[in-house]
This record gives structure tokens, sequence and C-alpha cells, in this order.
């Protein structure tokens, strides 16, 4: 075969290797690009913070969204005090006690660095008490929030 | 030996050349096989239309790949798009410079290229009677170097058709896969650890089922 046939054959499969690496491995989003609240959190003892770009909410609507996982009770204690998660009553409490799950929605307001409740906000805030968790859905428009708060109403109504 | 005895050996060898000469020319090998000059100009015009569809598919791949992969928020995916984009260029531009060479170069004007007026001063003026049939075996093997200096060109070493053609498929298969295809597990996250990223997704997803 001629040497100019190995030549283009040789480059074909670089290409060809080239992009099977590209699609096989996973995307990496970089760290400046993550969002303020895992930078503040990527770091902190107890606390495993993961950002998710473009997590599909439904078909139309895709959100970025911070996921915090306390591993610790003192950990757990720093997010509840930071979001101003509101504490468990003792019905609350057994029911977490039982295994079973509770989740509460915050809205937050923007601010960089902290996170404050109020009526301007670009964060909604999923609160797992069991899992000890704060998903964080940064929600840049009404389609976005509405996706999120109305996840199930709207996968109800279209399994219906 | 006197002078007439020295050129009748030199007339002898002459002929002698001009024989041989006569002999190879008229050998199979001699006669220009690839290319009937009455059906140059089909075998040009299609060479001509694979050169340009080749320049004008790699130079859209190429906008293409910088549009769809160089904005990506991604390194290496931006990296691939410039790749891309670097390699489909290279194509386009010596597929389209071909072109534009095939275009110039008309069978019409076969003969009057400079290699064939090289050849043709190479040619010297019979100078002994028996040096007819030299010159018609000269001119047969001056045709055959018009024919394949022409050949030359239009098979031009910057762009072998066929090898370029195999480079740009792959590259069009490269762009297509990266852009329609769902990058690793399909999500971009902060992490690269699979277990930690089906985890977080998992608890992303229950948390969300929940709201």
């Amino acid at each position: 075969m001629k040497r100019s046939w190995h030549i283009t054959i040789l480059v074909c499969l670089l290409l060809l290797a080239g992009g099977g690496a590209v699609i096989l491995l996973p995307r990496i989003v970089p760290y400046g690009q993550c969002s303020d609240i895992y930078r503040q959190y990527a770091d902190t003892e107890g606390i495993t913070a993961t950002f998710i770009k473009d997590y599909p909410v439904n078909d139309t609507v895709a959100v970025d969204v911070t996921l915090l996982a306390a591993t610790t009770d003192s950990a757990w204690s720093l997010l509840q005090e930071r979001f101003q998660v509101p504490p468990l009553n003792d019905v609350a409490q057994q029911l977490i006690d039982s295994g079973k799950d509770i989740v509460f929605t915050l809205q937050a307001s923007k601010i960089d660095g902290t996170v404050e409740l109020g009526n301007d906000y670009d964060k909604l805030l999923g609160i797992s008490y069991r899992t000890k968790q704060i998903s964080v859905f940064h929600v840049k428009n009404e389609d976005a929030v509405r996706a999120v708060l109305f996840h199930n109403l709207d996968k109800s109504v279209q399994q219906n | 030996m006197t002078t007439n005895d020295i050129e009748k050996e030199l007339q002898e060898l002459w002929d002698w050349q001009a024989c041989r000469i006569d002999t190879l020319a008229a050998l199979p090998e001699a006669q220009p096989q690839r290319i009937n000059t009455a059906q140059k100009g089909t075998w040009r015009h299609r060479l001509m239309v694979k050169y340009l569809a080749l320049g004008l598919v790699s130079l859209a791949a190429g906008i293409t790949a910088l549009a769809a992969l160089g904005g990506d928020a991604i390194l290496r995916i931006q990296i691939t798009g410039y790749v891309l984009g670097a390699v489909n260029a290279f194509i386009a531009v010596n597929s389209l410079v071909t072109f534009a060479m095939l275009l110039r170069h008309h069978p019409a004007k076969e003969g009057t290229d400079s290699m064939s007026r090289f050849v043709h001063r190479m040619n010297m003026e019979p100078r002994y009677s028996g040096q007819q049939s030299a010159v018609s075996g000269q001119q047969s093997v001056d045709s055959r170097i018009i024919l394949n200096s022409q050949l030359s060109i239009l098979n031009s070493p910057l762009v072998p058709i066929r090898q370029v053609a195999a480079v740009s498929a792959a590259a069009l298969v490269v762009l297509v896969s990266v852009a329609c295809t769902p990058i690793g597990d399909g999500h971009a996250m902060s992490t690269g650890d699979r277990a930690a990223r089906a985890e977080a997704i998992h608890n992303v997803e229950t948390i969300l089922s929940q709201i």
C-alpha cells in the first residue's frame, strides 16, 4: 500500500480516536464556571458540593443545580444556619425517624456568596431533612420557576 | 581513417540509434494509455466537480464545527471544534485551489503551456537525411511527455482526491458524533467521578420528585 495511504489511514484513526475520547469521557464543568454557592462550599469539611450544569427539569427547561450534602451533624447545622432552614417540630421529626422524608421549598434572593430569603429570588431551594441535603435550583426566568415547582404536577398530567 | 570513413560510421551509428528509438516508441508501454484526448474534457469535468464538491462540503463542515463546538463550555469540546475547523479549512482550501487550477488548465491550450514549449525547443533540426525516422520517434515520445505533464497537473500531489476525501469523511463523522451524541453520561458536572456523578443526579431527582 502506498505511503500516502498509510498517512491517510493514520490521520483518520487519530481523528476517530480523538472524537471517541471526547464522547466517552465525562463532561466536567471548569471550576470558574460553577456557581458561587458551589465555590463557597466545595472545600468545606463535612459538605459534599456538586454542581450540575443545565440539568433537564423537563423536555424544554434546563436549570443549573448546586447540590450540598452534609455528611456530619455539624455540617448540617451549618447549612441549616446559612440557608435559614426552619427546624422540625416533634411530629415532623418522628416522620423523619420512621424513614419518611420531608422536602421543604424556599426561595432565595439574588445575593452572591450568601443566601437570603426574599421575594426577588433567583434560587429555589429543595431541602431534604432525611438525607440532609439542599438542592439549589438556579432559576433564571418564570418558565424555570414553574417547571421546578410544578414538576410533579406536570409529570402526573402527562402520564394521565 | 579518412574523414569520409568517420562520417560514414557516424551515419551508421545514428541510423541505428534512430531505429532503436522508433522501436522503443512503437512499444505498447510508450503509447499514451490512460487518457484519450477526445475524452479528456469529460474526465476533467468530472474531476472538477469532485474537487468543488469536496471543497464546499469541507468548508461548510469547518464553519459548523467552529460554530457548534468552539463555543462550548467544556475545554475538550472547544479544542475538538478548533481542530475539526482547521482540518476542514485545510481540505477546503486545497480542494478549491485545485479546482481553480483545473479551471485554468483547458484542453484547448494543449501544447501552449511551458512544458510543451520546453520540449519543442529541445527538438533539434534534422542534420542528416537518416534522421527523419528519429524525429518521428522523438515526436511520439514528446507527445507522451506532454500528456504526462498534464496528468501531473491534473493529479496535483497537493490534493490526492481519494485520500483527502477519506480524511474529510472521518472529520465529518467525528463532527456529527460529537455534536449529536450525549457526551459521557449526558450531564455536565463539577466532578468526573462516575459514582459521585450518578449519586448526585439521583439525589437531585429524588428531591425534585418530592417538591
